[in-house]
């Protein structure tokens, strides 16, 4: 029972891994889809709580993948889901960097690199829009504070850890208000 | 012409007289992730630049590129890179582990207390709210590369085709990444070649 569950996080993740072109911002929509929907790992309540834990933990997101195994196997699912999400793109990080410090002229390389990154783009703006959909629903509060994230990502050079805990306190301060 | 792999790979060849040992490396990463809150893409500059003096700018540019590109997180792939460069794999693990290191054992800590704190309705008010500003993190890194392609606005095709791909008829992402990522690499190729071939007459 427990090795299908282990068995199944390790494939999905890794398949993940592979396909996370910008990191983990677009894989996240396939991540909540796995996750709630097919595997029926977690709800999406609590899918959404664990997206906002790894945002505001230091290091890279994609742990996301690590807190989600542990929520599924405990601490041997945080192994599992950790490593499949990390290994896949890693090998592909260091054949890549190999070959391409062999092999001075590489066009292969610069097709890779100016074909991917539009690719990425579109992925992680799917990505966005998917989570403020997920998270916001017809809510005018999570749409403002949605547009207030991306309004900090593009024009403030100051750390987006305060935007995300500006966030996370104006919608508290509401919760408070409205129960007291 | 900038940009290109030969500039990666120099950048590369410029960091090895320092040849990092494991301790290095796993001091380095360690305080990457150390620093990381609000994103590991400053703390990784800050620590490899600026302090450590590891690369120029231009060479962690070259770098950070290629670290971008590929799939998996940017700065695990820089990790990974630059551990590997320095000892072979051992070393890609070693500088892969130690930036991993702090951040999974504080989200851990925060996770043996989420089930008690989870049900708490402020806490829950809070959650949310952060996961709708991350949201919008989100959509303000990807207007943000799109703006710094802007110069080649028929590779962004690709990227439109994605976004529609996702959003509109829910593709399955692998087929995203690697079709229409198949479908850009090519055209890029083709467009590259075409690029040099008109420069050498």
């Amino acid at each position: 029972m427990t090795r299908t569950l282990l068995i199944g996080l390790a494939l999905e993740l890794a398949m993940l891994s592979l396909a996370a072109f910008g990191g983990a911002a677009a894989i996240m929509p396939a991540l909540h889809d796995v996750a709630v929907q097919r595997r029926h790992w977690m709800s999406e309540a609590d899918f959404l709580q664990l997206y906002a834990v790894a945002r505001v933990a230091p290091g890279p997101n994609i742990l996301i993948a690590s807190i989600i195994g542990w929520r599924v196997a405990g601490v041997v699912g945080l192994l599992v889901a950790t490593t499949a999400i990390l290994l896949p793109s890693s090998v592909i990080a260091m054949t890549m960097s190999r070959l391409a410090v062999r092999y001075e002229d590489t066009s292969v390389v610069r097709a890779l690199k100016a074909g991917l990154a539009p690719v990425a783009v579109g992925m992680i703006i799917a990505s966005g829009y998917a989570i403020a959909l997920t998270a916001n629903n017809f809510d005018i509060v999570g749409w403002a504070l949605t547009i207030a994230g991306a309004l900090w990502i593009l024009f403030s050079k100051h750390n987006p850890l305060w935007i995300l805990l500006l966030g996370g306190g104006v919608t508290m301060a509401i919760a408070l208000v409205g129960a007291g | 012409m900038s940009g290109g792999p030969s500039e990666f790979a120099k950048a590369l060849e410029q960091e090895t007289p320092h040849a990092h040992s494991y301790r290095e490396l796993a001091v380095a990463f360690l305080r990457v992730g150390l620093l990381g809150f609000g994103g590991v893409a400053a703390s990784a500059r800050r620590v490899l630049v600026a302090e450590r003096r590891w690369f120029d700018d231009e060479d962690y540019a070259a770098i950070l590129g290629m670290a971008q590109t590929l799939p998996g997180a940017t700065t695990c792939n820089l990790a990974v890179m630059i551990g590997d460069r320095a000892q072979g794999v051992s070393g890609a693990a070693v500088a892969l582990a130690a930036l991993v290191a702090t951040p999974l054992a504080l989200l851990l800590a925060v996770m043996a207390f989420y089930d008690q704190v989870q049900s708490v309705s402020a806490v829950k008010a809070m959650l949310h709210g952060m996961a709708s500003v991350g949201a919008g993190m989100v959509f303000g890194t990807g207007l943000r590369m799109a703006w710094s392609l802007r110069r080649w606005p028929r590779r962004l095709v690709f990227g439109a085709m994605a976004l529609a791909a996702m959003v509109v008829w829910h593709t399955p992402i692998i087929a995203v990444a690697f079709g229409i990522g198949a479908l850009s690499v090519g055209y890029a190729a083709w467009s590259l070649r075409n690029l040099s071939k008109g420069g050498a007459r």
